[in-house]
């Protein structure tokens, strides 16, 4: 689906990751983890074709990410940005029919079945009742899972979520992690920013650590996904216990 | 204050035939009032009076109120379009220097004795030029805000005026009264095909990008996401934004808070939806800027008042009235 070689990249004289090799397949969820400004953000503003890379080549479907037509590249692949203050006044459902923009053409208005989309999505991330709502009196966590819905209404099978996670509170992390391994099921690869490890227990197939100075390490969750591996990817010691079979981490005490 | 539902394709049209008949009726009260007590009806009268009210109506009235439509239309426009492009509500040709530096050509110009043709290329010239001077110099602003283009955009509306001051205290006796019957807004003489033109060009122009537009006053990133081209839509909006403002300060000369007021009220009456805003922002700036006209004809009957005084004065407390609204619901 998306293919990843030799990407590295800069911000200012610093380097963020050196020689990216990534090899994203249906089906498969990546968990993106990192420090603050390790570079997370940047990558997936690079794979979403925001930000040029200065090398390597990313190909979406065969073909270079660069040569694919915009609107094309907009169904085969949704870009979650951390942002989303909005400047002006705009309802939950209108923020979610956002998503149905590069399936309408120039004269299309968006139809019965796009709305129907739109407010399943809604529905599925516990929104409904908000839907006439103006985004700005909403809560923060409530604002993210918009975001998240407009990403999904897009129905691309490509989905880059950048933090989509942050600000929810644990039932509404569960839920939206539940909503995104459905999505996965019906064939949609997701590569998901996030600061929590165990967001990868009943989701993550695969991880991608970024160290921030390069280095980087990308697999299966059961090779990537350690206590000693995270420990170095946070220069703080990382503890993990066995619960029901599976490594749960937490953080240790500081040496 | 009630929540809008998406926009559909009837609320667009109806909206429009609604304001179109409000232009209709703003365009009639406009040919039967004036200084003069001629009505449209006595056109079709026999005798002395039907050539006069001829005069007065056809000649006088109605090129004027063109001229009213069609200006306060772009300047409605160039004030929307320019919120879009800063993702600020605040943002219109006057904070951002557009005005301003049409008003430096303009003035410049007038002080070198030039023709009205060369004063109205000037003002156009300059309105252009502070444009792509805000745009050079806040060209590499990434944050979401865009402050620094705002800022950079008022830190040239306060050049420009400065300018406009100097230039206004090296002017001679002669040309001052001019120089500053030009500053406040005229439309009597105004010449309204061309701002007619443009206005409806502009519309055609922009219209089926509105979709796009949408996603950009939410963000370029975003807009990018769902596979707008954002840099090309980015150079639409300043180029559009600078000749509506152009063709409007060269019609009417400054004519203030149009472009502030009329986006700004139409988004909290009719919601955000930029298909429906375009066109309406141009009729509704036309709706205002005829009805402040009338005003400025009215008011002070035989007297006449500068149009962008009325605009001014009546603007500024209707705009804390919307704000103090919209603050209610919240």
């Amino acid at each position: 689906m998306m293919q990843v070689r030799g990407l590295s990249l800069q911000q200012g004289e610093r380097l963020l990751c050196a020689g990216l090799d990534l090899d994203i397949r249906p089906g498969e969820r990546w968990l993106l983890l990192g420090e603050n400004g390790c570079g997370k953000s940047s990558l997936l503003a690079t794979l979403a074709g925001w930000r040029a890379n200065l090398t390597g080549s990313i190909t979406l479907g065969n073909k270079p990410l660069a040569d694919l037509p915009r609107r094309e590249r907009a169904r085969q692949l949704a870009w979650l940005t951390q942002q989303d203050d909005v400047a002006f006044p705009l309802t939950v459902l209108e923020k979610a029919l956002t998503g149905r923009h590069p399936h309408l053409g120039r004269w299309d208005w968006e139809s019965e079945t796009d709305r129907q989309l739109a407010l399943a999505q809604l529905e599925r991330l516990d929104l409904a009742h908000l839907a006439g709502r103006d985004l700005a009196t909403l809560s923060g966590g409530e604002r993210r899972r918009a975001g998240l819905a407009a990403a999904l209404a897009q129905q691309a099978p490509l989905l880059l979520l950048d933090e989509p996670l942050s600000q929810l509170d644990l039932r509404h992390q569960q839920q939206a992690l539940t909503v995104l391994a459905e999505e996965a099921r019906q064939g949609r690869a997701l590569l998901l920013v996030s600061h929590e490890p165990n967001h990868a227990h009943h989701f993550a197939s695969h991880a991608l650590l970024l160290f921030g100075d390069g280095r980087w390490q990308a697999g299966p969750v059961a090779e990537v996904l350690t206590a000693e591996h995270l420990s170095a990817l946070y220069r703080h010691p990382v503890r993990s216990l066995q619960v029901d079979g599976q490594p749960w981490f937490l953080p240790g005490a500081a040496a | 204050m009630k929540h809008h539902a998406p926009l559909s394709r009837r609320r667009l049209l109806l909206t429009l035939a609604s304001l179109l008949l409000l232009t209709a009726i703003l365009l009639c009260a406009s040919l039967c009032l004036g200084s003069t007590a001629y009505r449209p009806w006595q056109l079709w009268n026999d005798g002395p009076d039907a050539l006069l009210a001829r005069d007065v109506v056809l000649s006088l009235r109605l090129p004027r109120s063109l001229a009213a439509l069609a200006v306060g239309g772009l300047l409605a426009l160039a004030g929307l379009l320019q919120q879009i492009l800063l993702r600020n509500p605040l943002a219109e040709p006057y904070v951002l220097g557009t005005s301003g530096g049409a008003s430096v050509g303009a003035l410049t110009a007038l002080l070198l004795g030039a023709g009205s043709v060369l004063v109205s290329l000037a003002a156009g010239g300059g309105a252009l030029a502070t444009t792509l001077l805000v745009f050079a110099l806040a060209r590499n602003d990434h944050s979401s805000q865009q402050a620094r283009l705002l800022l950079t955009g008022i830190a040239l509306a306060s050049f420009a005026s400065a300018l406009s001051s100097l230039l206004l205290s090296l002017a001679p006796e002669g040309l001052l009264r001019g120089m500053i019957y030009w500053m406040l807004g005229d439309l009597s003489g105004a010449h309204w095909p061309a701002a007619a033109a443009a206005l409806l060009a502009l519309l055609v122009l922009l219209w089926p990008w509105s979709r796009d537009l949408n996603l950009m006053s939410h963000g370029r990133e975003a807009a990018h996401a769902l596979g707008s081209h954002t840099l090309r839509l980015q150079w639409l909006l300043y180029f559009c934004s600078a000749a509506a403002t152009a063709v409007a300060v060269t019609t009417a000369g400054m004519i203030g808070f149009v472009g502030l007021i009329v986006p700004h009220a139409l988004r909290l009456l009719l919601g955000q939806d930029i298909r429906l805003l375009l066109p309406a922002s141009a009729l509704g700036g036309g709706c205002v800027l005829l009805a402040a006209d009338i005003g400025s004809r009215i008011i002070l009957a035989p007297q006449q008042l500068p149009v962008g005084v009325v605009t001014s004065l009546a603007g500024v407390p209707v705009f804390l009235w919307l704000l103090q609204q919209r603050g209610g619901r919240r």
